[in-house]
């Protein structure tokens, strides 16, 4: 029987058996009806056995005689999706993603049928970005309903779902998602070309690809956004940025991001304007905080005790009087104490999470300062570096900037105020030079798009925002309602 | 990478770092103080903050003697585990028996100086420099060095002090035609140290002084933004029945007190010739309190009213100036102004000292009274 089909690229049983390495699941079933051969092959646990009985076989064996061959069964099998005309490659991929190859033994062809029964989550409610307001639906881990609920909530026929595969070994199916007549083409094109030009065995979750498709892999600073809610991933598209789901992960990636994106939560869109403003502000003023208060303390209490303000002297200098270490050794430990607390409660179950913020806040907190270890204006102040990170909605600008402190703060242990001058200098610069997708980090204030500010560090009454914001180049800036009419008009067509 | 070296070097290479001062190893002076021993020697008396808890006080007090201010700063180090720094010093004491023989722009130089020493620090005079210092009243304030900087800086602000810091102290003393005032501490057993009085400076020594309330007159004319504070006047009653002014219905009593506010002012001082000067000012003021209470509707009697206080005023400030000829001393700064007219510019200090004392003054005070009756 092999024999025969040796000069062919259909596969026989024992051929796949062989490829797959005679694994137990490989099923194959033979069907002897009419003069026809049929084997049907299939990996166990990968197909809907109801599928398979309902669908392939109880259909082969009801059909009358003068059915049963090749042709007639490819066109009228009841199943949505079959493949033909396959590579040996396609046929083995296929088997291992659920399939299943149906081999008419005499006719010598064969066509494969989709039985797939793939493991999902249910749709649940975010967990790493909550929102007060808005939506509460998140990503899955699976490609086809990510695409279904964006499709559902974003139903308009320009919106493009494109496909490209990556991984040598592990393939995995990527879907650039954009709006064509609003993403920038030239972006869309650097983001494809990045993404074909990859040269990796496999990608197992979108935080690697987006990684992997970063302007400058060496900065601290995150250049896509990772998100898991679909209405950020909506707003963001409908601003002109280009999104990118990824077989296996429950979040997405968006692109070009700029600096302020990070501070910017779908949330300030569904809270009134003037709440919304002021909160982003103080997301910026957190993260500014964040990043230099604790260096701060270390340079004035190292270097210049003469900017204090004299009724804050005492208290302070009270504080500091029976603590052994250096101010900036002090800052270190407690900088440390305060991200080992952070990374033991992330690794922690949720119940015994509880315990950590006890053990961190009260224990160690409270005990550090009486035992005099360190200082409590000082826990004061890294207490609130660790909220001003935190408090940026995307979690990877927050580790950012909590990684970025610590340079700065030894900046400062070293050489004072110059020290955390030179550090913002430096930081700065690589802001400036920072790109992502080719577009600038620091984008409406530097180059300074006055029309864009209203996007990314206020926000105003949804009325002025008639346009997209320019940062993304979007092809088409305006949001009119004339246009809206436009599009029901083709609809109908 | 390479950049980034080279940034690091730039730095380092260069010793572009500041001196570690560690907060709690600092002797913080707040407060410092000169008295004059004899025989040119000086004591220096400091008030350094101490952050023990355990201590009941927050501050302790150095005393040593010396020839120089640096000696006695290098002699205060020897008594301390501390570093004695000056980055907090907010007020300078002296003594004003050393202020009066001595002088004390020798001192001032050396501050002056001293990069660590904020040219908005404080001069006050003294009756005993260390004992001030040394007092243990002051009031909520936990040491005497923010209690005294909290005590000139709250007269500051109200401006009822001519400015008297360091660099204003050292502007007038070194210009020519004006010479420096500076707030007088007065120092009580039992009490907190309090102001009493402003002490005049010729050159760099004390000559005489003038009460707080009647620095009005000098602040009329030197700065225009200053608060006046309230000005209380007293007519006699003979006065006002003289100017017909009985429907004002006044009692026996012998004299009549108004307190009036100052809304704005505005002094200038008009150089008729080098040896004849007006001192022209309006104040528009309003009232605040009579003594006995009376209300004044009429138009007339407010003019009349006005005139009254105006002729009280100039009675007081040609007093006023008498003294300070006497004393031949400047704090208005009318030397000054004279010089800065070009055909006077050539007059020098010894020129206008001379002139000074035989100097036809003539004040020149108008009040309005604008608003009566007004709720504060």
């Amino acid at each position: 029987m092999t024999k025969r089909h040796n000069n062919d690229n259909l596969l026989g049983y024992e051929k796949i058996k062989s490829i797959l390495n005679e694994s137990p699941d490989l099923i194959c079933r033979k069907l002897e009806v009419g003069q026809e051969g049929i084997h049907i092959i299939f990996m166990k646990n990968l197909i809907k056995p109801e599928i398979l009985n309902e669908y392939v076989i109880k259909y082969i064996e009801e059909l009358s005689v003068e059915y049963l061959h090749y042709t007639y069964l490819m066109k009228n099998i009841p199943i949505d999706e079959i493949k033909v005309n396959l590579e040996e490659q396609e046929i083995i991929s296929s088997l291992l993603n659920g399939f299943a190859y149906l081999y008419f033994l005499d006719e010598k062809k064969a066509f494969i049928v989709n039985c797939a029964n793939p493991i999902e989550r249910s749709i649940e409610k975010a967990e790493t970005e909550s929102l007060v307001y808005g939506p509460k639906i998140s990503f899955t881990e699976s490609l086809t309903s990510n695409v279904k609920i964006i499709r559902q909530n974003l139903n308009d026929y320009n919106l493009c779902t494109d496909e490209i595969k990556i991984g040598e070994r592990l393939q995995k199916q990527v879907r650039i998602v954009y709006i064509k007549d609003i993403a920038n083409h030239d972006t869309l094109q650097t983001l494809k070309d990045r993404i074909k030009q990859l040269k990796m065995e496999d990608i197992i979750d979108s935080s690697v690809l987006a990684q992997c498709l970063e302007d400058k892999h060496y900065s601290l600073l995150p250049q896509f956004i990772l998100t898991e809610l679909p209405d950020r991933f909506i707003y963001s598209i409908l601003n002109g940025r280009i999104g990118i789901f990824i077989d296996g992960s429950p979040v997405a990636i968006i692109g070009p991001a700029n600096f302020f994106s990070f501070f910017e939560s779908t949330e300030d869109i569904y809270l009134r304007w003037s709440l919304s403003t002021f909160i982003r502000l103080i997301r910026l003023f957190a993260m500014v905080g964040s990043l230099f208060l604790t260096a701060i303390y270390v340079a004035t209490m190292t270097y210049h005790f003469e900017l204090i303000p004299s009724k804050l002297l005492i208290i302070i200098g009270q504080s500091r009087s029976q603590i052994p270490f250096p101010p900036l050794l002090e800052a270190l430990l407690l900088e440390l104490l305060i991200e080992l607390l952070r990374e033991a409660g992330a690794r922690l179950p949720s119940k015994v999470g509880q315990t950590m913020g006890i053990v961190g806040g009260i224990v160690i907190g409270q005990a550090t300062v009486e035992a005099g270890l360190t200082s409590n204006i000082l826990i004061i102040i890294v207490a609130f570096s660790a909220l001003g990170a935190f408090s940026a909605p995307i979690y990877e600008m927050g580790t950012a900037v909590r990684i970025a402190r610590f340079p700065i703060i030894i900046l400062a242990g070293v050489w004072g105020l110059n020290g955390i001058i030179v550090g913002i200098c430096i930081l700065i610069v690589h802001l400036l030079r920072l790109t992502s997708l080719n577009k600038p980090y620091l984008a409406p204030l530097y180059p300074l798009r006055m029309k864009d500010l209203k996007y990314f560090l206020i926000r105003l009454p949804h009325h002025f925002y008639m346009r997209r914001p320019l940062v993304n180049r979007p092809k088409d800036s305006i949001r009119l309602k004339e246009r809206l009419k436009n599009i029901t008009d083709l609809d109908e067509f | 990478m390479k950049k980034i070296v080279i940034l690091l070097c730039s730095l380092l290479c260069t010793a572009c770092m500041a001196p570690e001062k560690i907060i709690e190893m600092q002797g913080i002076s707040t407060i410092i103080g000169f008295d004059f021993l004899d025989d040119n020697t000086f004591k220096g008396t400091i008030s350094l903050l101490q952050f023990d808890r355990k201590e009941e006080n927050t501050s302790v007090t150095l005393s040593a003697e010396g020839t120089t201010s640096k000696q006695i700063r290098q002699k205060l180090e020897e008594q301390t585990s501390h570093d004695i720094t000056s980055g907090q010093l907010r007020t300078i004491l002296f003594n004003k028996n050393m202020a009066a023989t001595v002088g004390i722009s020798s001192f001032l130089d050396t501050m002056q100086r001293d990069s660590s020493i904020s040219s908005l620090i404080f001069l006050a005079i003294t009756d005993n420099a260390e004992e001030t210092i040394n007092n243990t009243n002051y009031e909520e304030y936990p040491e005497m060095g923010s209690y005294i900087y909290q005590l000139l800086d709250k007269h500051e602000k109200k401006e009822m002090l001519v400015n008297s810091n360091l660099h204003d102290f050292i502007t007038t003393l070194y210009e020519i035609g004006i010479d420096p005032t500076l707030p007088i501490i007065n120092n009580a057993n039992g009490v907190a140290p309090s102001i009493d009085g402003v002490a005049l400076f010729k050159e760099d020594k004390i000559v005489g002084s003038i009460s707080l309330i009647n620095t009005l007159y000098i602040k009329l004319f030197t700065n225009n933004k200053a608060f006046l504070g309230d000005i209380t006047v007293e007519i006699a009653t003979e006065e006002l029945e003289k100017r017909g002014m009985a429907e004002l219905n006044l009692s026996k009593s012998d004299s009549y007190k108004i307190t009036l506010h100052p809304i704005k002012y505005k002094g200038n001082i008009e150089i008729k010739n080098p040896e004849f000067v007006h001192l022209n000012a309006t104040i528009s003021v309003s009232t605040l309190e009579f003594q006995p209470s009376t209300s004044v509707k009429n138009k007339d009697s407010l003019k009349k009213m006005e005139q009254l206080i105006g002729e009280a005023l100039n009675k007081e400030f040609r007093y006023i100036l008498e003294e300070l000829k006497n004393l031949n001393t400047d704090p208005i700064g009318i030397g000054r102004k004279i010089r800065s007219i070009r055909k006077y510019s050539h007059l020098t200090e010894g020129d206008l000292r001379q002139n000074y004392s035989a100097l036809k003054i003539k004040p020149n005070i108008q009040v309005e009274i604008k608003r009566t009756g007004l709720v504060d």
